[in-house]
C-alpha cells in the first residue's frame, strides 16, 4: 500500500567533537501521508537525526534522498526547498518581529514570493483552518511557549512543507494543548503530508503514529507498525537490558515532619524582560526538610520567580525573607552567604563558565558560600581542587580531568557536577530549575534522589520543573504556577488531574 | 537680518560634515543590523581617505580616486570578514586592530601623494553632492531595511542569528554583503571628505575621529536610517558652529578647551541622555548587539 | 566535483598548541609587514634591514625600554579589563591625564616624586571609573566613551601647554627640575613590579575569579554572587591606575616636560597597549613580553623615520602582527578539512 518513500536516510553518521557518536549509521525512510513516531530517551540521537534531515547539521557520512534523488543540505534553506521543515523543540522565531513577518521571511527564504500582506492572510487562514489560534500581528516576544510552537507550525505550513519534523513538540505544552497538537499531526498526515513526531512519551506515539522508530545511544533499534507495537515492546527497545534493573517509577517515600520556615515570600511582584508583569503576587513558604515543587507550563513566570529568589532580578513589590532575614533588596552574594544554593535552568553560561576548568567552576560556585575555598580575598586553589575532586568522586562525574574545560563533558556529567557542587555547600536552601532536563533516565533519577536526600538532611528545597512526573516523585507539596500566579496548592497524596487542570486553566488577567 | 542669514549659512555649512558622518554611520548601521559591530570604521575611513588622495593626485581623476578608496575599504572589510566570520576571532579585537592598521596604512598611502593638491569639488557642487548622497542613501536604506524583505533578512540576523539561520538565512553571505556595502559608503564618505571638505588636499590625521563619531551616530539614531541621518546632521551643525564658539561664549580661557573637544563631549552626553530615554520608552536596539 | 575548504572545530582536549600557532602567525605577520614597507620610501629592503638591526642586535634591545615602560603600563590594565569583557580604549587618555597631573604637582606645585606619581595613578583611576560609571549606570558604550575622553584629555593638554603652562612662547612647558626626574630603568622596574603585582592579584585573589567569570559568563557570575558592577568598576580602576602611573613615569623618566599632541597621533602608547593586550591573549604577565615586542617594532620604525617613513608605519605593523597572531591562535582550535562536493 505504501509507495516509494518521500525522504530516505541511508546510514547517516554524525560524530561530535570529543568523540560522542550521536548517530551511528541510521537508516530510515519516511513516507507520504504518515505520522512516524521517533522514540528514544534523551541523548538517543533523535534531535541530531532530524537536524541532519533539516539541513541544520551536516552528517559525517551517509546519504539522504528526497523522492529517490540524493541531496546534500548545507543549510536549513536547502531542506526547506525540498519541502522539509523542522519545528525545533525551542521555537526559533525572531522575537522582535510579528508572526506574519516571521512567516513572510521564512517563505521568501524558501523561494516563495509573498509580501507581508499575503503572509498575514496566510497566517490567518491556516490558523483558522487548523484551529491554531495564532494572531499574525502579535510580536513573538509576547507569546507563550504554546503560541510560539503553533506559530512555528504555521510557518512550516505556510512554506508548503510536505515533511514536518516536530522535535518534542509537546515538551512545553499543557495536556490539552498537546492533545490538540497530536490531533493536528493526524490531520496533516491525512492530507498527504508526512509528520515525524519526536518524543520520549510512549503514550503520544501509540496514540497517533502509523509507524514507530526507536533510537537508542545513536542507533536505530528498529521500526515497528503502531498496530503491532505495545508499551512493553517499545520500552524494551528504548532501554534494552537496563529496563530489568530499574523500576520506572519509584515508590513514594515518606518523610519526617518539616522544621522551621527557611524561605518566606510574600506578595511578590516581578517584571519580565519586556516590562510585563511576570510574577503577580506570589506567596510561598518553605520549611527546612521539605521539598516544594512548582509546576507549570513553561513561560508562566517560573524563570522570573527563580531569578527574583536568587537575587538577579529586581523585586518590584513584596518581600523575600530567607533564614529569618529580609533579603528583598540584597544581591545573590548576601543570599549565598546565608546558605542559598542554586541549580539554574541552563548549564553552560548560567551555572558554569564553559571554557574554564572544573576547579575554576568550583571557585565560582562557592564564591559567596561560607564553605568556599577562600581566606578573605585570597583564593585557596588547593582547596578548590579538593572540592572538585570530591564532587567528581561522589557524583561519579566522567571528566577528561579537573583541568579540562567543563564544556568538554557531556550534559549529564555537567549536571551531576553542578548538583554535586551545590549540595556540597551544605545549603540551607537549594533552588533548582528543571534539574533533570536533557538527562537520561538513570542520571535524572540520580539527581532527583539527591534533591530528596538534601531535604532529608535538613535543607529546604524548591524544585521548579516543567516535568510534572518529576515533581510528583520528589515533592512534598506542589504549587501550580499559571500566568504569574500560584493558582493551586496540593499536598500528598497528589490529585494529578487537579494539578494538570490548574496548569492550563484560564487565569484572569492582572 | 544678519542673524537669519547666518543661520542659513550655518545650515548649508553643516551639510558636508553631516554627510561624511552620516554616510559612514549608515554603513555601520547595516553591519550592526546584521548583528556585528565593526569598531574598525575609523581605520576604514583613514585608509580610504589616504588611498583616494594618493590615486586622485596621481591620476587627476576623482572617480578613480574614489575607486581606489573603495578598494582599500574593501580590503579591510575582507580582513574583518575572514577573521571574524570565517575564523571566529573576537570582533572587538579585529575591529580595534583594523583601526590601527587602517590609520597606519592610510598615512603611508596619503604620503605617496606628496602633499600636492588633487582634484576637488567646488563648494556649491560639494554641498549639492553631499546633500544628495546623504538624502538618497538615507531613503534608500530606509526602504531597504524597513520595507523590503531582504531588509527583514538582515535585521533577523541582528535580532536572533540562530533563528535566522534556521529559517535559511545564509549568515555569511548576508554579513559579507553588509560589510561590502559598508565599504562602499565609507569610501563615499572618505571621498566626500577629501574632495568636498579638504579641497583635494590630504593631511595626515585630518579625518581623525570621524569614524568614532559615526559609531556614536548609529546609537544616537537608534539603529534607524532616518535617526542616524538626523543625528549626523545635528552633529554637522555643531561642527559648523564650532569655529564660532569662542566668539559666542563669554570670554574665558576654559572655553578654548571645550571648542576642540566639543563634538566628543556632546556625543558622550547625548549617548547618556539617549540611553535613559530608550529605557524609559522601552525601546530595544537589535538584540544581538545590546549589552546591558 | 568541487573542493570546499572547511574548518572543523576540534574538541577542547584536542586543540593545537596556541603558542606554536601564535609564533607562526608572528612570522607571517612580520613578512607581510616587510612587504608593506614596499609602499614606503624605505622599500622592502630598507624595512627588512631596519627590523634585522633592531631584533638582531641584543645591544639595541634596551633602547626600547622607554616604549616598553609606557606600553606595558597600559597593556596590563587593558588585559584585565578585556578579561572582564569591558572593551575600554581609554588607556591613552589616562596616560596623558597622568602626565598632566604629575607635571602639575612636580613642575608647578613642587610636590615630591611619590606624590606626583600617586596623583598620576589617581587621575587614571578617576578617568577609568568615569567610563565604567557611564557604562554601568547610563549604558553608554565604553569603547566610544573612552575613546572620546582620550580626545578630550588631549585637548585639555593642548590648552595647558599652549596657554597657562606654556614656556617661552612654545606649545610646551618648562622641563621638570632635575630632582623630580627618574632614570628609565627605574621607571621600567616600577612598571614591571606593578604589572606583576596585578598578575598576582588576578591569580591568587577573588579578583581573578570575578573578572574571568563576569567576562565569560556574566549570568553564572551573578548567580553565584560575583557583583557585575563591582567587578567592572574594579577592573576599570586598576587599569586606570596602571595607565595613569605609566603616564606619570613616562613624564618623569622620558619626556620630562609636556608638549602638545595632535589627537590623531596622540602619545600613542595607550593605543599600542591595546594591541599588546590582545597580542598577549589578555594574559596579564604576558603583556610584559608583548609590550617589549611592540616596543622593539616601534624602535625599528623610529629608525626608519630618517628615511621619511611615516611614524604610522609602526602602528600598521603592530596591527598586522596582532591580526595574524590572533587569527593563528584561533586557528589552533580547528582542523582544516577539504570536502569534495558533487553538484
Amino acid at each position: 500500500m505504501r509507495q516509494a518513500p518521500i525522504v530516505e536516510a541511508e546510514c547517516v553518521t554524525k560524530v561530535y567533537p570529543g568523540g560522542v557518536v550521536a548517530n551511528d549509521c541510521v537508516s530510515l525512510a519516511i513516507y507520504s501521508g504518515e505520522v512516524l513516531g521517533l522514540l528514544g530517551e534523551n541523548g538517543a540521537g533523535k534531535t541530531t537525526f532530524v537536524s541532519i534531515l533539516a539541513g541544520v547539521l551536516e552528517p559525517d557520512s551517509g546519504v539522504i534522498r528526497v523522492k529517490g534523488r540524493p541531496v546534500r543540505f548545507r543549510l536549513p534553506r536547502d531542506a526547506l526547498r525540498n519541502g522539509i521543515a523542522l519545528v525545533p523543540q525551542n521555537p526559533m522565531l525572531v522575537d522582535a518581529f510579528t508572526v506574519a513577518e516571521n512567516v513572510m521571511l521564512a517563505a521568501r527564504l524558501a523561494g516563495l514570493r509573498i509580501g507581508l500582506g499575503e503572509a498575514r492572510e496566510r497566517v490567518r487562514e491556516l490558523s483558522e483552518r487548523y484551529g491554531l489560534l495564532v494572531d499574525p500581528d502579535a510580536r513573538v516576544w509576547g507569546l507563550s511557549m504554546g503560541e510560539r510552537q503553533r506559530a512555528e507550525i504555521v510557518k512550516a505550513l505556510a512554506v508548503d512543507a510536505s515533511v514536518l519534523l516536530l522535535d518534542e513538540p509537546t515538551a512545553h505544552l499543557s495536556p490539552p494543548e498537546a492533545e490538540a497538537l497530536l490531533r493536528l499531526s493526524r490531520r496533516l498526515a491525512s492530507e498527504g503530508r508526512s509528520v515525524v513526531l519526536i518524543t520520549h512519551r510512549l503514550r503520544e506515539v501509540l496514540g497517533v503514529a502509523d509507524r514507530i522508530a526507536v533510537m537508542r545511544s545513536g542507533r536505530l533499534v528498529g521500526v515497528v507498525e503502531a498496530s503491532e507495537a505495545s508499551r512493553e515492546k517499545l520500552l524494551e527497545m528504548m532501554f534494552g537490558e537496563r529496563l530489568a534493573k530499574q523500576p520506572l517509577s519509584e515508590p513514594r517515600r515518606s518523610r519526617a515532619a518539616a522544621g522551621g520556615v527557611v524561605l518566606e515570600v510574600k506578595g511578590l511582584w516581578v517584571l519580565g524582560d519586556h516590562g510585563e508583569w511576570s510574577v503577580k503576587g506570589v506567596d510561598l513558604s518553605i520549611r527546612a526538610g521539605e521539598v516544594v515543587g512548582i509546576a507549570g507550563v513553561a513561560g508562566n513566570g517560573q524563570r522570573e520567580l527563580l531569578e527574583a529568589l536568587v537575587g538577579i532580578r529586581r523585586v518590584a513589590r513584596g518581600t523575600i525573607r530567607f533564614a529569618g532575614i529580609d533579603v528583598t533588596g540584597k544581591g545573590p552574594g548576601a543570599r549565598g552567604r546565608l546558605g542559598m544554593a542554586v541549580v539554574p535552568e541552563q548549564r553552560l553560561g548560567w551555572a558554569l563558565v564553559p571554557s574554564k576548568d572544573l576547579v575554576f567552576n568550583v571557585a565560582l560556585g562557592f564564591y559567596s558560600s561560607p564553605r568556599g575555598p577562600y581566606r578573605g580575598v585570597v583564593v585557596d586553589w588547593g582547596g578548590a581542587r579538593r572540592i572538585a575532586e570530591k564532587i567528581v568522586e561522589t557524583m561519579k562525574v566522567k571528566t577528561p580531568g579537573l583541568d579540562a574545560p567543563v564544556e568538554a563533558m557531556s550534559g549529564g556529567n555537567m549536571q551531576r557536577f553542578i548538583v554535586g557542587r551545590e549540595v556540597l555547600k551544605k545549603p540551607r536552601l537549594l533552588l533548582a530549575m528543571n534539574p533533570t532536563s536533557g538527562l537520561d533516565y538513570a542520571a535524572a533519577k540520580a539527581v532527583d534522589k539527591i534533591l530528596v536526600d538534601v531535604a532529608s538532611a535538613g535543607a529546604a528545597v524548591l524544585v521548579i520543573s516543567e516535568d510534572l512526573e518529576e515533581l510528583l516523585n520528589v515533592a512534598d507539596r506542589i504549587l501550580v504556577m499559571n500566568k504569574g500566579r500560584i493558582v493551586y496548592e496540593a499536598e500528598r497524596p497528589f490529585d494529578v488531574e487537579k494539578i494538570a487542570a490548574a496548569m492550563v486553566e484560564e487565569v484572569e488577567g492582572t | 537680518m544678519v542673524a537669519s542669514l547666518d543661520l542659513a549659512a550655518l545650515l548649508g555649512q553643516a551639510v558636508i560634515p553631516a554627510a561624511v558622518l552620516g554616510l559612514a554611520a549608515l554603513g555601520e548601521l547595516l553591519v550592526e543590523r546584521s548583528g556585528r559591530i565593526n569598531l574598525g570604521l575609523e581605520g576604514m575611513l583613514h585608509i580610504s581617505y589616504g588611498a583616494a588622495a594618493a590615486v586622485s593626485i596621481a591620476t587627476g581623476s576623482m572617480a578613480v580616486g574614489f575607486l581606489a578608496g573603495l578598494a582599500a575599504a574593501l580590503l579591510l572589510a575582507a580582513i574583518y570578514f575572514f577573521t571574524v566570520e570565517v575564523l571566529g576571532v573576537n570582533q572587538a579585537v579585529i575591529g580595534l586592530s583594523l583601526v590601527f592598521l587602517g590609520s597606519g596604512v592610510g598615512v603611508i598611502l596619503g604620503n605617496l601623494g606628496g602633499g600636492a593638491a588633487g582634484p576637488a569639488l567646488g563648494i556649491t557642487t560639494a554641498r549639492v553632492v553631499a546633500a544628495v548622497l546623504l538624502v538618497a542613501t538615507t531613503l534608500g536604506l530606509y526602504l531597504f531595511l524597513q520595507r523590503s524583505w531582504v531588509g527583514y533578512v538582515v535585521r533577523s540576523l541582528g535580532e536572533n542569528e540562530k533563528a535566522a539561520s534556521m529559517m535559511g538565512v545564509d549568515v555569511r553571505i548576508v554579513r559579507a554583503a553588509m560589510l561590502a556595502l559598508q565599504a562602499v559608503l565609507v569610501a563615499a564618505a572618505a571621498s566626500l571628505f577629501l574632495y568636498g571638505y579638504t579641497s583635494g588636499r590630504w593631511t595626515a590625521g585630518r579625518i581623525t575621529g570621524q569614524g568614532w563619531l559615526a559609531l556614536g551616530m548609529v546609537i544616537l539614531g537608534f539603529w534607524h536610517p532616518l535617526g542616524v541621518a538626523i543625528a549626523s546632521y545635528l552633529l554637522g551643525l555643531l561642527y559648523s558652529v564650532q569655529s564660532l564658539l569662542p566668539s559666542l561664549l563669554p570670554p574665558g580661557a576654559v572655553y578654548a578647551v571645550l571648542v576642540d573637544a566639543a563634538p566628543y563631549i556632546a556625543v558622550i552626553a547625548a549617548m547618556a541622555i539617549a540611553s535613559i530615554i530608550y529605557r524609559k520608552t522601552g525601546h530595544r536596539p537589535p538584540a544581538s548587539i545590546w549589552q546591558a | 566535483m568541487k573542493l570546499r575548504v572547511k574548518l572543523v572545530e576540534r574538541a577542547p582536549t584536542e586543540r593545537g598548541n596556541p603558542l606554536l600557532y601564535g609564533l607562526a602567525g608572528l612570522a607571517v605577520g612580520i613578512v607581510v609587514s616587510v612587504l608593506l614597507g614596499g609602499l614606503t620610501p624605505a622599500g622592502v629592503g630598507g624595512t627588512a634591514s631596519a627590523l634585522m638591526t633592531v631584533f638582531g642586535e641584543p645591544s639595541r634591545w634596551l633602547s626600547a625600554l622607554p616604549y616598553f615602560t609606557a606600553i606595558a603600563a597600559s597593556a596590563a590594565g587593558l588585559a584585565l579589563a578585556y578579561r572582564a569583557g569591558f572593551i575600554t580604549i581609554g588607556a591613552e587618555g589616562q596616560m596623558v591625564a597622568g602626565m598632566i597631573v604629575a607635571y602639575w604637582l612636580l613642575g608647578r606645585v613642587g610636590a615630591g616624586l611619590a606624590a606626583g606619581l600617586f596623583a598620576a595613578a589617581l587621575a587614571g583611576v578617576l578617568l577609568g571609573a568615569l567610563v565604567a560609571a557611564l557604562r554601568l549606570y547610563l549604558l553608554v558604550n565604553e569603547t566610544l566613551a573612552s575613546l572620546m575622553l582620550n580626545y578630550v584629555v588631549v585637548s585639555v593638554l593642548n590648552y595647558l601647554v599652549g596657554g597657562p603652562w606654556s614656556a617661552g612662547g612654545f606649545t610646551r612647558t618648562a622641563p621638570l627640575p632635575p630632582d623630580r626626574t627618574l632614570g628609565v630603568a627605574t621607571a621600567a622596574t616600577i612598571v614591571l613590579a606593578t604589572v606583576l603585582l596585578v598578575e598576582a592579584a588576578y591569580r591568587f585573589t577573588r579578583l581573578g575569579v570575578a573578572v574571568d567569570s563576569v567576562g565569560l559568563s556574566r549570568r553564572a557570575a551573578e548567580t553565584y554572587g560575583v557583583g557585575f558592577h563591582k567587578t567592572i568598576m574594579a577592573a576599570a580602576a586598576i587599569g586606570g591606575a596602571l595607565a595613569g602611573l605609566g603616564g606619570g613615569l613616562y613624564l618623569v623618566a622620558v619626556q620630562q616636560q609636556l608638549t602638545s599632541l595632535n589627537t590623531f597621533q596622540s602619545l600613542g602608547y595607550g593605543y599600542m597597549g591595546i594591541l599588546a593586550a590582545w597580542l598577549a591573549g589578555n594574559v596579564i604577565a604576558a603583556t610584559l613580553a608583548s609590550s617589549w615586542l611592540l616596543g622593539l617594532l616601534y624602535l625599528a620604525s623610529t629608525s626608519l623615520q630618517i628615511s621619511r617613513v611615516p611614524w604610522s608605519f609602526a602602528l600598521a605593523v603592530q596591527a598586522i602582527i596582532v591580526v595574524f597572531v590572533v587569527s593563528a591562535v584561533t586557528l589552533s582550535r580547528y582542523r582544516i578539512v577539504l570536502v569534495r562536493e558533487s553538484q
